[in-house]
């Protein structure tokens, strides 16, 4: 996982209500607002547990609605503070900017932002036909590239703000086993690590 | 989320290790993974959980076994109800952890906590409370059941009434649940006001369990091995959820992992006596009284990982029978007479009384009247007579054996144990099988 202009944990100021005020839950006086982009994803997933059980705001981004909501409903169920979502297809870059502007305004700001979409795709395939590799870049670069840019720009402006990328050792240390896979993050994990200095 | 998911063909393994048969593990992570998880694959299915039941109930040689735990987001809870709705795979352990700082608990406990929600209501599981709370299917007031045709079924006492009854002890046959809703119930401590009382004897036993009919938790440990003037001696166990509010933390992981598979032995008569002394004795004092935390009380050997590696590499059998009033006390003396004959019991004998609150499902195990488990180490030529020989005689005595522990019940007796069987299979959905059905149905290697 690559930061871009990280920023110090906050204390959570906790305390757990209970039974008797009927929630049971964390109530954290400082919640984060987090932008989850891929939450469907098993690390996002188990991410978002942890988050939700702290009490923070959750904006989740995902294709598959069903499984989005089962995802969603967990989180609220857990304790999130604010749980608000939007089934999207991130491969459609030219929604990123009304996505991420509306997912801000539901959070009314942006503490963090994290990225986990991304696909293995099938190497094989994507050696015989570049519609494949193609799909595998787009999904695992172009596409985050499209979101970063908008998101550091975003933080920027305000001076604050985290985006969390993930990426993976197949783009530290190729292989040809599934070299475009590994290529696309290698990519990502560049494009991160500058957009961070920018 | 499962750090113990596995794939490709590979032995499954239930709590037992008998009998052992290769399965492809496949795992669903998603609601809506099934059926189309199952494209290409041939040969008949089976969802599992966590492989805590005993025998071949949780097995399918040769088939394709999809393994839910990893399906255990939890979907709702209202803290004014404690109504929980919850994915299948989802563990009893996992539900306790999200509960208990909560303020709620389990409506119905079985003897471990890694068992899935799904896999509880596929076997009705009871516990300790049975006289007042029934079995775990009567605290699950509705479910979705997904066929494999793809019909998603709402199962509830109003809702596909049949299928909710057939699905409630139906053994995983009846289709995949998804989620599954249930009702906990309020506690202010996670402390038990306990009770344990030394008795000689079934008619001692029964004296107890009547003079403390009104506590919600009995359950009664068992010397098997003893004969004569110790014959039958037991701990009867006692408990109810303290009424003093106290701090409602979660529970600690835990740290011993039974390491390698004992020898054989390890389990012979002289250290199965030693065990069952050291154990009666270690009561000291005849009645005994103490306030002690629920995961002791209600989830002793949790505490050890994998305490079933104790039965070394050939695995264990556990006999569990339920005998009807009518029969309960001769009967269970006259099994007792020959489980201490044979010399081939272990440590680990369970007494308790199931009380007459009815189960909600059709192939529930729980009758009104005793129920008794015990593990043998498995002895091939000795063990497997000595459980056709005890199955007989639960079947003459008008009781029934547990399907969840079993592993041994022939085609026969589990026709007269279950007699409502024929009704049952039409609900059975047809891509869906177990090795324990297919034992029971007698149609055993015919795939």
């Amino acid at each position: 996982m690559s930061t871009a202009s990280p920023r110090g944990n906050e204390p959570v100021l906790a305390v757990r209500r209970t039974p008797e005020n009927n929630l049971g839950n964390v109530i954290n006086l400082h919640p984060r607002r987090i932008l989850v982009l891929g939450a469907t994803s098993g690390i996002a997933e188990a991410c978002i547990r942890i988050w939700a059980e702290r009490g923070e705001n959750l904006y989740l981004v995902a294709r598959n609605a069903d499984r989005l909501a089962a995802v969603a409903a967990d989180a609220r169920t857990r304790g999130a503070n604010y749980v608000d979502f939007a089934v999207a297809d991130l491969d459609q870059t030219a929604i990123h900017p009304d996505l991420l502007a509306h997912a801000i305004n539901s959070l009314a700001g942006l503490d963090v932002a994290y990225l986990a979409l991304g696909v293995l795709g099938e190497q094989p395939k994507a050696e015989r036909t570049f519609e494949e590799a193609g799909k595998i870049l787009h999904t695992n670069f172009v596409a985050p590239v499209s979101l970063l840019t908008w998101l550091a720009n975003y933080c920027a402006q305000r001076h604050s703000g985290t985006l969390a990328v993930l990426s993976s050792v197949a783009g530290d240390r190729g292989r040809k086993s599934n070299y475009v896979y590994g290529s696309s993050k290698a990519g990502l994990s560049c494009a991160t690590a500058l957009i961070a200095k920018a | 989320m499962s750090s113990e998911e596995s794939k490709g063909s590979v032995p499954f393994e239930s709590w037992g290790r008998y009998p052992a048969y290769n399965a492809t593990v496949l795992p669903m992570h998603w609601q809506g993974d099934f059926p189309g998880m199952l494209d290409g694959v041939h040969g008949g299915v089976l969802a599992v959980g966590m492989g805590r039941s005993y025998g071949d109930v949780c097995l399918l040689k040769e088939g394709t076994l999809l393994q839910t735990t990893s399906m255990n987001r939890l979907l709702a809870f209202d803290p004014n109800t404690g109504l929980l709705t919850a994915e299948a795979g989802v563990t009893l352990a996992q539900i306790l952890d999200f509960a208990v700082p909560r303020g709620f608990f389990l409506p119905v406990s079985p003897g471990t906590k890694y068992v899935t929600l799904g896999g509880a209501i596929a076997n009705d599981i009871h516990g300790k409370n049975h006289e007042m709370a029934g079995s775990f299917g009567n605290h699950v007031p509705q479910f979705e059941l997904v066929r494999s045709n793809g019909t998603r079924m709402l199962c509830s006492p109003r809702e596909n009434p049949d299928y909710y009854a057939a699905t409630i002890g139906g053994m995983g046959l009846t289709g995949v649940i998804t989620w599954a809703q249930l009702i906990l119930k309020p506690i202010v401590s996670r402390k038990i006001d306990y009770e344990g009382i030394q008795f000689h004897g079934i008619d001692e036993f029964l004296e107890l369990k009547e003079k403390y009919k009104h506590v919600e938790y009995t359950v009664s440990w068992l010397d098997c091995v003893s004969t004569g003037k110790n014959f039958a001696r037991g701990i009867f166990m006692l408990g109810d959820h303290s009424k003093a509010p106290d701090e409602l933390k979660v529970s600690g992981k835990p740290k011993l992992v039974f390491p390698i598979e004992a020898p054989g032995f390890l389990l012979n008569r002289a250290t199965i006596t030693a065990f069952n002394t050291v154990f009666f004795h270690k009561q000291i004092k005849p009645h005994v009284k103490t306030l002690q935390d629920y995961e002791p009380f209600f989830y002793p050997l949790d505490a050890v990982l994998k305490w079933n590696r104790m039965y070394g590499k050939r695995g264990l059998l556990q006999f569990q029978y339920a005998l009807p009033w009518e029969s309960a006390k001769e009967g269970t003396i006259a099994i007792l007479r020959e489980i201490a004959k044979s010399g081939q019991a272990s440590f680990l004998a369970v007494l308790k009384t199931f009380g007459d609150v009815p189960s909600l499902g059709m192939m529930s195990f729980p009758m009104p009247g005793i129920m008794f488990a015990l593990d043998f180490p498995i002895k091939p030529n000795v063990s497997f007579p000595l459980m056709q020989r005890l199955g007989d005689m639960t079947r003459d005595y008008g009781g029934r054996l547990y399907s969840a522990k079993d592993a041994c019940m022939t085609s026969q007796q589990f026709k007269a144990f279950y007699p409502q069987w024929e009704r049952f299979a039409r609900y059975k959905d047809p891509a869906i099988s177990s090795s324990y059905w297919e034992r029971v149905m007698g149609q055993e290697g015919d795939r």
